[in-house]
């Protein structure tokens, strides 16, 4: 017993200790850092990266260039793939959201979080349950009442299957029993025009995309699908509280090429740390609507493999993953 | 609206600092525009950090100038070396390019450049008197009304290029099925992608275009030279005359029009502008069938029509924080990381940035118009160039353009592939628009079909109660059999004229 403990004792020791021997070690990077977007130019994505690529720099975290480089398509699968080629390249760094784990699960990419080093979750997105302000429903249950009435008579409108939205969905069908219409737009702007012009009833964007549309007095939350209330939107009770058992909320970080060695993983992870404690980073986080989490390397691990689960389970009843390949 | 407000624009936008940065924005926007590969969208975006440190209302200025200008410089290529920089300027190479080779680049160039200026002023009138109502307008465009909208624009595809309607109908149906590869949008299946990740996202536009437009050219010219002799008009000769200004007001005007509001929606866009604002002209033009040899309005329509669809997204995006096209969507971006809150407020809690924009645009277009004009003939003069210098050259900027835009070795070897295609096509005049039209048409027709169709559980009704859906669906098809029952009219009238004597 005692050696055990004694030896567990030193191994979280040796823990501690990595991070600061790392630095004294001291890998830098010494040439310029591309940071590879698996979005095109403008997109959530983008604007984390190159948000990030300026804090970064600013605060001196990273002191050679970084050049973000966009690679989109395929959600994901082309980035990933020629990040993949990247193997035991510590110049490479990417950004990482729900495609990163969907697409792979779809079996639509080569590659999975298992062929790389995931260096860090940084931060979540919630989402938030909105009805146009003259629509007759005043809570997440009207909603759901009316849809079990008359089922696919209340229209869901989402971008892409696999996506968040079509994932609330089908979550709040399978604690209900109602049956929703869900509708597939491109973009989340799309799906605010068709909430809008009344081709649909019911959407779930992430707050920053609606708060602006609720003040305007033109849209209607129903339900926050966060597992607490949030602080900017006191008021709107979370769907848990309406007695209805669904929520989502959808992580953003960064991942490195697979092989690079264990001094280059410290600084990356490290540099994630510091980047995190950042005045600049808390800014971006309040202007986006993004609530902070922090979990790295092995920790950001863990949390990919229960998402995965989660996801996985998810999607297998929606039909998206074929149980036959 | 209030006289004030654009008092307080034009106060801003006179600024030394914002006058700068909008030259800059126009001055960039043409450049980008005129580069195969990166667009206004990818342009906006990778400039975007430049303008961190800028005033929100300096930067949009400097944005929406990149945006505006590349419409004004994706003529360039079109015309000149029958490349279209995207798809927004497809409709222009067909008379453009023509031109070019009857030695009238410079005429269309410039002309391309005063229709952009009154598109692009105009439509910022209309922007500045009218953006509310127009996006609650726009919104209520639904898929039903999309699909009308698509219907309509290929109904009259087979049609577009002169030549036979035969071939013409085979290169739009082979586009349509090219544009089934990919993920399917609505239960997220690939289709036709056979293990190619870089399938999954569908065929690009552009690698296919410049394949089938420029490398094809080149190849055909290499193997039975169109282009005999470097040109050798002289500069005075390369600017547009009377008689063509007077060929291209009414192209300039109904181009403005339908530009604008096509550009406003959504869902649709600049290509689907430039597209019905050509088709428009040649419906009315007394010399259809002179269409695709080399027209000025054939280059007038579009050009003014993408302009001002341009500026038309800009509706939805400052009324309702809601972006109609790429672009703007990159612009809503930018207007979070400045620290304003894009949607139906932003116009009266900042004013400034809404009124200054407008300001901006006015001086902006004047701008792009002094640049653009003096250009026009020096542009044209590269074809001065023997032809035989010209190929490498226009080789290495399709080729790299089509890199740059995805940074995809990918896309080369399909630009390369469907230079192939295009050599052959051009070989048995197959026209190549048709193609690329309807591979950029086709799934936001499917999209839109589907849909509806989810939207309304499987009953076609849903695109005839619907009262838009119905009168543009009711158009396309009068439009469709219009020219026949207008010959079968004309073959009565022969008989009865006949039978009197």
């Amino acid at each position: 017993m005692r050696s055990v403990a004694f030896r567990s004792a030193s191994i979280a020791v040796a823990i501690v200790m990595a991070p600061a021997a790392a630095m004294a070690a001291g890998w830098k990077p010494d040439k310029p850092v591309e940071f590879l977007v698996q979005s095109a130019a403008g997109g959530g994505s983008d604007i984390f990266a190159r948000t990030m690529a300026k804090v970064l720099a600013d605060e001196k975290i990273v002191t050679v260039p970084i050049n973000v480089v966009n690679k989109p398509g395929g959600s994901g699968a082309v980035a990933y793939s020629y990040l993949n080629q990247k193997k035991g390249d510590p110049y490479i760094i990417a950004t990482a959201t729900g495609s990163y784990i969907t697409t792979p699960i779809q079996k639509h990419s080569p590659v999975s979080y298992k062929n790389f080093t995931n260096l860090a979750v940084l931060c979540v997105e919630d989402y938030v349950g909105v009805v146009r302000a003259d629509s007759p429903y005043k809570s997440l249950k009207d909603l759901i009442e009316a849809a079990k009435k008359k089922p696919n008579s209340v229209r869901v409108g989402g971008s892409s299957v696999g996506s968040s939205d079509s994932i609330i969905e089908h979550q709040l069908e399978k604690a209900t029993g109602a049956q929703l219409n869900y509708i597939v737009f491109q973009s989340g702007g799309e799906v605010n025009a068709a909430l809008l012009g009344g081709s649909v009833d019911f959407a779930s964007p992430n707050p920053s995309e609606a708060t602006q549309l609720v003040k305007a007095g033109r849209l209607r939350p129903l339900a926050m699908f966060s597992s607490e209330r949030l602080d900017q939107w006191k008021d709107v009770p979370t769907a848990k509280e309406q007695g209805i058992n669904v929520t989502l909320d959808q992580f953003r970080g960064v991942v490195a090429a697979g092989g690079i060695t264990k001094e280059q993983q410290a600084f990356w992870e490290d540099a994630m740390r510091k980047l995190y404690q950042s005045p600049g980073f808390k800014k971006y986080l309040d202007d986006n609507g993004l609530r902070p989490l922090l979990h790295v390397g092995a920790d950001a691990e863990k949390y990919l493999t229960d998402q995965i689960a989660f996801y996985t389970g998810v999607m297998t009843e929606l039909g998206i993953v074929k149980t036959k390949k | 609206m209030n006289p004030d407000d654009l008092l307080l624009g034009f106060s801003l936008a006179i600024q030394p600092v914002n006058l700068l940065f909008a030259f800059l924005g126009v001055l960039l926007g043409t450049i980008i525009g005129a580069l195969p590969g990166i667009g206004p969208s990818a342009g906006v975006a990778v400039l975007l950090p430049v303008t961190f440190g800028m005033s929100p209302v300096t930067a949009m200025i400097m944005l929406a100038g990149i945006y505006y200008g590349a419409m004004y410089g994706g003529t360039i290529t079109s015309v000149l070396i029958n490349t279209p920089g995207e798809s927004s300027s497809v409709m222009t190479t067909l008379d453009g390019y023509q031109m070019a080779l009857k030695g009238r680049a410079g005429a269309a160039l410039g002309m391309a450049a005063l229709g952009s200026f009154i598109a692009g002023t105009l439509s910022v009138v209309l922007l500045m008197l009218a953006a509310p109502p127009l996006a609650e307008w726009a919104v209520t465009f639904g898929p039903p009304e999309y699909f009308a909208l698509m219907v309509l624009g290929l109904t009259t595809l087979a049609s577009l290029t002169s030549g036979s309607m035969l071939k013409g109908l085979v290169m739009a149906l082979a586009g349509l099925l090219l544009g089934t590869i990919g993920i399917d949008v609505m239960i997220g299946e690939p289709r036709y992608t056979f293990d190619q990740v870089e399938l999954y996202d569908r065929l690009d536009f552009l690698p296919v275009a410049v394949g089938l437009f420029a490398i094809g050219e080149i190849l055909f010219n290499i193997y039975q030279p169109v282009y005999t002799d470097p040109i050798k008009a002289k500069l005075s000769g390369l600017l547009p005359t009377r008689q063509d200004w007077k060929d291209s007001w009414g192209a300039i005007a109904r181009g403005t029009v339908i530009g604008f509001f096509v550009g406003t929606l959504p869902g649709a866009g600049a290509t689907i502008a430039s597209f019905l604002a050509y088709a428009t002209e040649r419906r009315v033009s007394k010399r259809a069938d002179k269409f695709g040899t080399g027209v000025i309005e054939g280059v007038a329509a579009p050009e003014s029509a993408n302009n001002a669809a341009s500026t038309g997204a800009l509706v939805p995006l400052m009324a309702l924080g809601i972006p109609g096209s790429g672009t703007t969507a990159v612009m809503l971006g930018a207007l979070t990381l400045y620290g304003l809150q894009p949607g139906p407020l932003l116009m009266s809690t900042h004013p400034e940035v809404f009124w200054g924009l407008v300001a901006s645009m006015y001086v902006g277009n004047v701008m792009l118009l002094i640049l653009n004009l003096p250009l026009a003939p020096a542009f044209a003069s590269v074809l001065r160039i023997p032809y035989s210098v010209l190929i490498p050259i226009i080789l290495g900027i399709a080729l790299f353009g089509v890199y740059s835009v995805e940074n995809s070795v990918f896309n080369v070897g399909v630009a390369i592939l469907f230079g192939g295609i295009g050599f052959v096509m051009r070989m048995y005049a197959y026209p190549a628009a048709p193609l690329v039209l309807a591979l950029v048409l086709g799934p936001m027709l499917e999209k839109a079909l589907r849909q509806s169709m989810q939207m309304s559980l499987g009953s076609v009704d849903i695109f005839f109660t619907r009262p838009v859906s119905a009168a543009i669906l009711i158009f396309a098809l009068v439009s469709l059999f219009y020219p026949l029952l207008l010959a079968l009219w004309a073959r009565r009238r022969d008989r009865a004229l006949a039978g009197a004597s």
